[in-house]
């Protein structure tokens, strides 16, 4: 007997909608059994907190007087992009500051970039907007410099083309001889240490593996306030290999997400700089998930030992396009501390956060059970495992001289 | 007994003397020599571990003091700002004692008294949240 997403609505419009984290959701399903969950709970909640690249927000920024429509424009000397209209800025998180020495002493340590901006002005702060024309009839002014904060913005909206990721490699260094320096961490020679990203058990995406429920017009939780996911994220990649229980065992799934900046707190959007790579924004991201059925029940009391990921090589292999993996492990195993690689024990390390994860899926399951936030049956869903859509390589192919 | 981590910093005239090694047979104590370097401007930088009877390892380090070498205690030269941690669990593969470690709800906690100051947790830390000063000096 489905549910749908009105009838759930109602209950939390009276307050009676049983919500639950998807950690909670493991008790209850082991307890009860997939049937009686399916009946007895109308939400799951899900929660990650990672370092996610392709983040970013749009800015406007308003008009100067006279009005200028500018053509290059920094904030905090990291650059934003303008190339939209006059006054419309894109600050992307991985953008570093002007001057920055890069690697040019390696490793570099990124200290600052567009993530930071982003986390400044959601704390409140504001920052130097330097920006330049070439002047128009309508719009004359050629230079302009402001202190500028969220609150003096038109709009700020946080757009994020690429979050979420439903699983990720686990990243070794397998052939270098020294430490290198990866958007994974710092992985130490000869299978030092091994980084993985997951919120696992945790995971929207992974609890949803088919995403049966979430889609464009998804209401969801970002970055500590509500958003919206407004697309399937770049380099989607739904038709890889999955376990029995649906649950992709390679990077897959990801959606593009978008929320108002000025309601966001630095507790869930913080600037993040890895070592010898560059710098990245780290975002908190949450998924109402609706147990419209038994597998809907089913999936939601996924467990972190039955996610399992790929350890792949980040000296040689990944850079290099090549496919491969050192086994693979579960998400239980990875939290443990060590898992075996090659004979040895290694040591693990992650890079998303589990207690914001938590903290994440709690916000979202109080936010819901107050009444006010409603689940939005998606407009489409996200391309899924029979879709045909598929994230693919860079053709390279030879350019003539004109 | 009592075991305390030491940052020694010797000036460059004293580098060749074996002050360590008279600090341990007078003061009967027993040194573990965690990291030890000699800085740009030559001076020598190391870090001991020293243990004996509280007594003694107080008067060694007065003896070290008295023959103008700099000591200071380790662990208040390594900041872990729990405003800055995410509990991410970044820097736990990093650390080889174990300083950096979670408890049982996977937050990330820092044991002061098990960091060598080895430094690796640093570079490896995306949100800032560990700092070495000492890493400066040298």
């Amino acid at each position: 007997m489905p549910k749908t997403y009105a009838e759930i609505n109602a209950k939390i419009k009276k307050g009676k909608a049983v919500v639950v984290t998807a950690e909670e959701m493991i008790d209850i399903v082991e307890e009860k059994g997939v049937r009686k969950a399916a009946k007895e709970v109308d939400v799951v909640t899900t929660g990650t907190f990672g370092p996610m690249c392709s983040s970013g927000a749009f800015l406007s920024v308003g008009h100067s007087n006279p009005k200028i429509k500018i053509q290059k424009a920094w904030l905090n000397d990291v650059a934003a992009y303008a190339g939209l209209a006059a006054v419309d800025l894109y600050i992307g998180a991985a953008e570093c500051v002007e001057g920055d020495p890069l690697n040019a002493v390696f490793p570099g340590s990124f200290s600052y970039g567009g993530a930071h901006v982003i986390e400044e002005l959601v704390a409140g702060k504001r920052v130097t907007l330097r920006a330049i024309a070439y002047g128009t009839d309508c719009y004359p002014k050629k230079r302009v410099e402001t202190s500028i904060g969220l609150a003096d913005m038109n709009e700020a909206v946080l757009v994020n083309p690429r979050n979420g990721y439903q699983n990720y490699n686990v990243a070794v260094n397998a052939y270098s001889k020294r430490a290198i320096y990866t958007y994974m961490g710092v992985l130490r020679p000869g299978f030092g240490n091994a980084n993985y990203c997951s919120a696992g058990q945790l995971s929207p995406l992974l609890n949803d593996p088919l995403y049966r429920t979430i889609g464009i017009g998804t209401r969801i939780f970002l970055g500590g306030a509500p958003g919206y996911v407004y697309w399937h994220g770049t380099q989607h990649h739904p038709t890889g290999p999955r376990k029995k229980n649906e649950v992709p065992c390679t990077p897959a799934g990801t959606v593009a997400v978008s929320g108002d900046l000025k309601q966001m707190s630095t507790e869930f959007i913080r600037a993040a700089s890895f070592t010898g790579y560059g710098c990245t924004l780290a975002v908190g991201l949450g998924i109402p998930i609706p147990i419209l059925d038994e597998d809907m029940a089913r999936y939601t009391a996924v467990k972190d030992g039955d996610i399992y990921a790929q350890i792949v090589d980040y000296s040689r292999d990944y850079p290099n396009g090549r496919k491969g993996s050192f086994g693979e492990v579960n998400y239980a195993q990875l939290r443990s501390g060590s898992i075996a690689v090659n004979g040895k024990t290694v040591p693990t390390s992650g890079l998303s956060s589990y207690p914001k994860a938590r903290k994440i899926a709690e916000t979202l399951k109080e936010w819901i059970g107050k009444g006010d936030f409603l689940l939005t049956e998606p407009l489409e869903l996200l391309p899924s495992a029979g879709s045909g859509v598929s994230c693919g390589p860079m053709k390279i192919r030879k350019v003539k001289e004109k | 007994m009592t075991t305390e981590k030491l940052i020694l910093h010797i000036p460059a005239a004293k580098v060749n003397r074996p002050v360590i090694c008279q600090m341990s047979h007078q003061y009967d104590i027993t040194f573990n020599i965690l990291r030890a370097e000699i800085t740009e401007d030559e001076d020598g930088l190391m870090i001991l571990e020293v243990s004996g009877k509280r007594r003694q390892v107080r008067d060694a380090i007065d003896y070290l003091r008295d023959g103008g070498i700099g000591v200071e205690q380790l662990s208040a030269r390594t900041s872990f700002s729990k405003k800055l941690c995410t509990h991410c669990g970044a820097c736990l593969a990093h650390c080889p004692t174990g300083a950096l470690a979670v408890d049982e709800k996977l937050n990330v906690k820092f044991v002061s008294s098990k960091c060598i100051g080895c430094g690796l947790c640093v570079p490896a830390c995306p949100f800032a949240a560990i700092e070495m000063r000492y890493a400066e000096v040298g």
